[in-house]
C-alpha cells in the first residue's frame, strides 16, 4: 500500500477516535467509534492480517457497535446539555494523555528499531494459518474463551432483565402523577 | 558461435587461478570458482573448455562435466548478451510469470532455452526461492551481461501498459458494470413488482403513463413500463426533500446512504463469469478476486445494519422507530444463521475464495448430475434462502415496513430522493440474496454438462465452442439464474402472510440457528470422513 | 513495509485519546467507547508487531481480545442498564452512594 494512503487512513483514525471523546450526541460518538473501528480493519488487513480484519468489522464494527447502540436507544441518551464537569478534569486528563503519549513515541522508540522485519511465511493472515495455530497452540484458551462468552450471555440477561413484580421506577412515577 | 578449440586462460586469469587454489584445501573444492573464470573469459563452457579446465586442475573430465551439469548458472550452450532468467516456479507462476515469459516470447521469437539471432539476448527459465508473499513480486528477471555480475532487473514487460494499471482499470470496468447491472435489475424488479403482484393478485396494476401515446393511439395495450421504470423515480427524484422538526439532520441525511453503501460494495465480490482473454490479458470476471471473499460478504451484510437502524431513530417519530427497532433486531438475528449456512458451503469446497468456490461447482456426477452444491447442502440452502429474505427484510419478514402497521416503517419521514435511495436497497438487497445464493448453491455462471472446451452431455455428446463463447454463456446463466431467484422471491411476497415478530424471533434464534449449527456440524463429519482435509 | 515507528506511534496516539476520554468525559456509555478505543489500538500494536517478526501469535492474541472484548461490552451495558433503572442517570458524577 502506497505510505500516503496508511498517512491518510491513520490521520482519518486519529481525527474519528477525537471525534468519539468529544461529541456530546452518545450516538455521534457511537458513528465516530465505528468510523475508528473500521479503520483500523482496513490498517488490520493492510498489514496483512486479512483475517483479524475483516473479524473486527463482522465482530466490533457490525455486532459489538449495535449492541451499544441497543443500549442507548433503550436508556433514551439525549445529547448533552449542560456543564460537563470540571475544567479541572479536562485539564488533567488532556495532561495525562499527552504525557502518556510522549512517553509512548519518543522514549520507546528506540526499542521499535529492534523489531526487524522478517519474512512473512506462506498464507500469513490466511483463516489457515489462524486456525492452526487457535486449535494447537492456543487450544486451552480458545476453550477457556467459549465459557467466558457463555458466562458473558448468562450474566448480561441476568443484569438486564426485569425481575418479575418490580416496577420501573419512572413509569411508577409518572402513572401515580 | 562456435567455440575456442584451443582454449587457454589469459594471463590474468591464470594469476587468479593460482591465487585461488591456495583459498581451498583441496583442488577439488577450488572448481567451482575456477569454471565461473572460464565462463567470464570465454562466455560459455564448451567441452573443449570444460577439457581444458580438467585439465588444469589436474581432475578427470566426468566430474567437471558432473558438476556443470548441476548448475543452470555454468552455461552448456553459447549465450547471448543478456541473459533472461524467468522463474517459472509454481508460487511466481501463481504471480504471473507465464505472461512474463509469454511477453518475452512474441517480442524476441524464441523460446526458452534459445538466442536470438543477433546473439543479444537468451531466454532461460529457472527457479528462484521466493514464496507467493501477498505484497513481493516473485517474479525476477536476471539481465547477466558477458562480464558484470548478474543484476536483478525490474518486471520486463512488453506491452505498453504495466500489468498493475491493466487490473486496476480492468477492475474499475467490471466494478461500474456490476453496479450497473444491480441498478438495471433493481428497475427490472421494481417493474417486476408493481405488474407481477398486479397479475398473481388478479387486477391489473398501473397502465396509463405513456411519453407519446404512440402505442395508446395504436390500440397496443399499456404495459405499465413506462409507468413504473420511467415515471415513479423521476416522480421520486423530484419531490420536495424535507427533515421533520426536532430530527437529527446529520443522522437523517446520513441513513439512506448509509443502508446503500454496504449493500453496492458487496457486489464487487461476486464472479459472474470464467476467466476471458482481452488481447492477451487473462481477466477473470468478477470486480474483485479476494482469497477471503466470504468473510467480506459477511462483513458487509453485517454493516447493512446501520441504515435502518439510524433512520429510525433519527426521524422523531415513533412508529419509525418501532420500525427501526424491529429492522436491527431482525437484521441481527437471521445475519447468524446467513453466516451459518455460508460456512456450511465453505467447509464443503474448503476456500473462501468466490470465484473457486463456483469453479468447485463444475463437473458432474453419475455422468449426468451437475455439482451445484444445492445438492450436496439442501439444508444450507433453505437456510440462506430463509435468512436472506430476513435480512432483506421481504415479505415474509417485512415487520420493519409492514404497511398495515407502521405504514412505512423506518423510512416514513423519508421523501423524494432519499425514498427512492431505500427503495433501491430493498430492491439491491433482493438481487443481492439472488446472487448470494445462486453463487453458493446454484454453480454461479457454470452451465451443467458445459466444460471449458465445450459441451459434454450425459449421453456422449460433445460439442465443441470456443473459450470466449464459453465464457459469455456462463455471464448469461448467471443472469438468468439471479433473474429467476429474484422473481421466484418478488412471488414469495405476494404468497405468504407477514410473520408476527414474537413467531419470527423464535423462528431466527430457535429454529434456523440450530439448524445451521446442525448443518456445520454434520457437514464437517462428511467432510473428515471423506478424507477433504488437508 | 511502512516503518513500525508509524504503526506504534498511531497506536499509541489512539490509546492516549482512549485515556484522555475515559478521564474528560464523565457519560458511562461513552467512558465504554474510550475503552474499545484502547482496546482497538493494542491490537493494532499487536498486529503490527506480529506481522513484521512473520508470526500469527500476534493475531491470535488480537482474536483472543476481540472476543473478550464482546463479552465485557455484554457485560458492562447490562451492568448499565441496571443502573440506570435504579439511578436513572448515566453520569458517573452522579453515583455516589459508596464514597466516604
Amino acid at each position: 500500500m502506497p505510505p500516503f494512503l496508511y498517512i491518510f487512513l491513520g490521520a482519518l483514525a486519529v481525527v474519528s477516535a477525537l471525534g468519539v471523546i468529544i461529541q456530546r450526541n452518545p450516538i455521534h460518538s457511537l458513528l465516530a467509534l465505528i468510523a475508528t473501528l473500521m479503520t483500523v480493519a482496513i490498517l488490520f488487513i493492510a498489514e496483512d492480517a486479512v483475517v483479524v480484519g475483516f473479524l473486527q468489522i463482522i465482530v466490533y464494527a457490525g455486532a459489538i457497535m449495535v449492541l451499544f447502540l441497543f443500549v442507548i436507544w433503550l436508556l433514551n441518551l439525549q445529547v448533552e446539555t449542560g456543564p460537563t464537569g470540571h475544567l479541572a478534569l479536562k485539564l488533567f486528563g488532556s495532561l495525562a494523555a499527552a504525557l502518556l503519549v510522549t512517553e509512548l513515541i519518543f522514549i520507546l522508540a528506540p526499542h521499535h528499531l529492534q523489531v526487524k522485519f522478517t519474512h512473512e511465511p506462506v498464507g500469513y493472515g490466511s483463516l489457515a494459518s489462524l486456525a492452526g495455530k487457535l486449535f494447537t497452540d492456543y487450544l486451552v484458551a480458545f476453550e477457556v474463551t467459549s465459557v467466558l462468552l457463555l458466562a458473558a450471555v448468562v450474566g448480561s440477561i441476568a443484569l438486564a432483565r426485569r425481575l418479575p413484580g418490580t416496577d420501573d421506577p419512572r413509569a411508577a412515577r409518572k402513572i401515580a402523577s | 558461435m562456435p567455440g575456442n578449440p584451443q582454449p587457454k586462460f589469459s594471463d590474468a586469469a591464470l594469476a587468479e587461478y593460482r591465487q585461488l587454489l591456495g583459498r581451498y584445501p583441496t583442488r577439488q573444492a577450488a572448481l567451482l570458482p575456477t569454471l565461473w573464470i572460464a565462463q567470464r573469459e570465454f562466455g560459455w563452457l564448451s567441452d573443449e573448455t570444460l577439457d581444458y579446465v580438467a585439465h588444469l586442475m589436474e581432475l578427470p573430465r566426468a566430474h567437471v562435466r558432473a558438476v556443470v551439469s548441476f548448475y543452470t548458472m555454468f552455461h552448456r550452450k553459447p549465450v547471448g548478451r543478456y541473459l533472461l532468467d524467468v522463474c517459472t516456479n509454481l508460487s511466481c507462476r501463481l504471480r504471473g510469470a507465464d505472461k512474463i515469459v509469454g511477453c518475452i516470447r512474441r517480442r524476441l521469437k524464441i523460446e526458452i532455452g534459445e538466442t536470438t539471432p543477433d546473439g543479444k539476448f537468451t531466454l532461460g527459465s529457472a527457479e528462484c526461492m521466493r514464496h507467493a508473499g501477498p505484497r513481493r513480486c516473485s517474479s525476477s528477471i536476471r539481465t547477466r551481461t558477458s562480464k558484470t555480475s548478474p543484476k536483478k532487473a525490474s518486471s520486463n514487460s512488453s506491452t505498453s501498459l504495466p500489468p498493475v494499471t491493466i487490473e486496476l482499470i480492468a477492475g474499475a470496468i467490471k466494478a461500474i458494470l456490476m453496479i450497473v447491472t444491480a441498478l438495471g435489475l433493481s428497475l427490472f424488479l421494481l417493474y417486476f413488482e408493481r405488474k407481477g403482484s398486479a397479475l398473481i393478485q388478479d387486477r391489473i396494476g398501473s397502465n396509463r403513463a405513456t411519453l407519446t401515446g404512440f402505442g395508446k393511439r395504436m390500440g397496443m395495450p399499456n404495459l405499465g413500463i413506462i409507468n413504473t421504470t420511467i415515471a415513479d423515480p423521476v416522480k421520486m427524484f423530484t419531490k420536495e426533500d424535507f427533515i421533520p422538526a426536532g430530527a437529527d439532520k446529520f443522522l437523517h441525511t446520513l441513513a439512506p446512504f448509509l443502508s446503500l453503501f454496504p449493500v453496492m460494495i458487496t457486489f464487487v465480490v461476486i464472479p459472474f463469469g470464467d476467466t476471458i482473454s482481452i488481447a492477451g490479458h487473462r481477466i477473470g470476471l468478477e470486480a474483485a478476486n479476494l482469497n477471503a471473499g466470504a468473510l467480506y460478504l459477511l462483513a458487509t451484510i453485517g454493516l447493512g445494519v446501520y441504515g435502518s437502524a439510524l433512520a429510525g431513530w433519527s426521524s422523531n417519530n415513533r412508529w419509525a422507530l418501532l420500525g427501526g427497532i424491529r429492522a436491527t433486531a431482525q437484521m441481527i438475528s437471521y445475519e447468524l444463521a446467513m453466516g451459518l449456512a455460508i460456512v456450511s458451503v465453505i467447509m464443503t469446497f474448503g476456500t473462501l475464495n468466490l470465484q473457486e468456490i463456483v469453479r468447485g461447482q463444475g463437473g458432474v456426477w453419475f455422468g449426468f448430475l451437475p455439482r451445484w452444491a444445492i445438492f450436496t447442502q439442501p439444508l444450507a440452502f433453505i437456510l440462506l434462502l430463509v435468512a436472506g429474505a430476513a435480512e432483506s427484510k421481504r415479505i415474509p419478514f417485512d415487520l420493519p415496513e409492514s404497511e398495515s402497521e407502521l405504514i412505512q416503517g423506518y423510512f416514513i419521514e423519508y421523501s423524494g430522493g432519499k425514498q427512492a435511495v431505500f427503495m433501491l436497497t430493498d430492491f439491491a438487497e433482493q438481487a443481492l440474496v439472488a446472487m448470494l445464493l445462486t453463487t453458493f448453491f446454484l454453480g454461479g455462471w457454470q452451465i451443467p454438462w458445459l466444460m471449458r472446451d465445450g459441451f459434454h452431455l450425459p449421453g456422449g455428446a460433445f460439442l465443441a465452442l470456443p473459450a470466449l463463447a464459453i465464457s459469455l454463456m456462463g455471464v448469461v446463466a448467471f443472469l438468468v439464474k439471479v433473474v429467476a431467484l429474484c422473481m421466484f422471491l418478488g412471488m414469495v411476497r405476494w404468497t405468504l402472510p407477514r410473520f408476527r415478530y414474537d413467531q419470527l424471533m423464535r423462528l431466527g434464534w430457535k429454529g434456523l440457528v440450530p439448524l445451521g449449527l446442525f448443518n456445520v456440524l454434520v457437514t464437517a463429519f462428511v467432510v473428515v470422513a471423506t478424507g477433504r482435509v488437508q | 513495509m511502512i516503518p513500525l515507528t508509524y504503526m506504534m506511534s498511531l497506536s499509541a496516539i489512539i490509546f492516549a485519546i482512549g485515556v484522555a476520554g475515559v478521564i474528560i468525559r464523565r457519560n458511562i456509555l461513552v467512558m465504554f467507547m474510550s475503552i474499545e478505543l484502547m482496546l482497538n489500538a493494542v491490537n493494532l500494536a499487536f498486529v503490527a508487531i506480529g506481522s513484521r517478526l512473520g508470526s500469527m501469535d500476534g493475531q491470535v492474541i488480537v482474536f483472543f481480545v476481540m472476543t473478550v472484548a464482546a463479552a465485557e461490552a455484554a457485560v458492562g451495558l447490562g451492568i448499565i442498564i441496571s443502573i440506570f433503572r435504579n439511578r436513572e442517570t448515566v453520569h458517573a458524577d452522579d453515583l455516589t452512594l459508596m464514597r466516604w
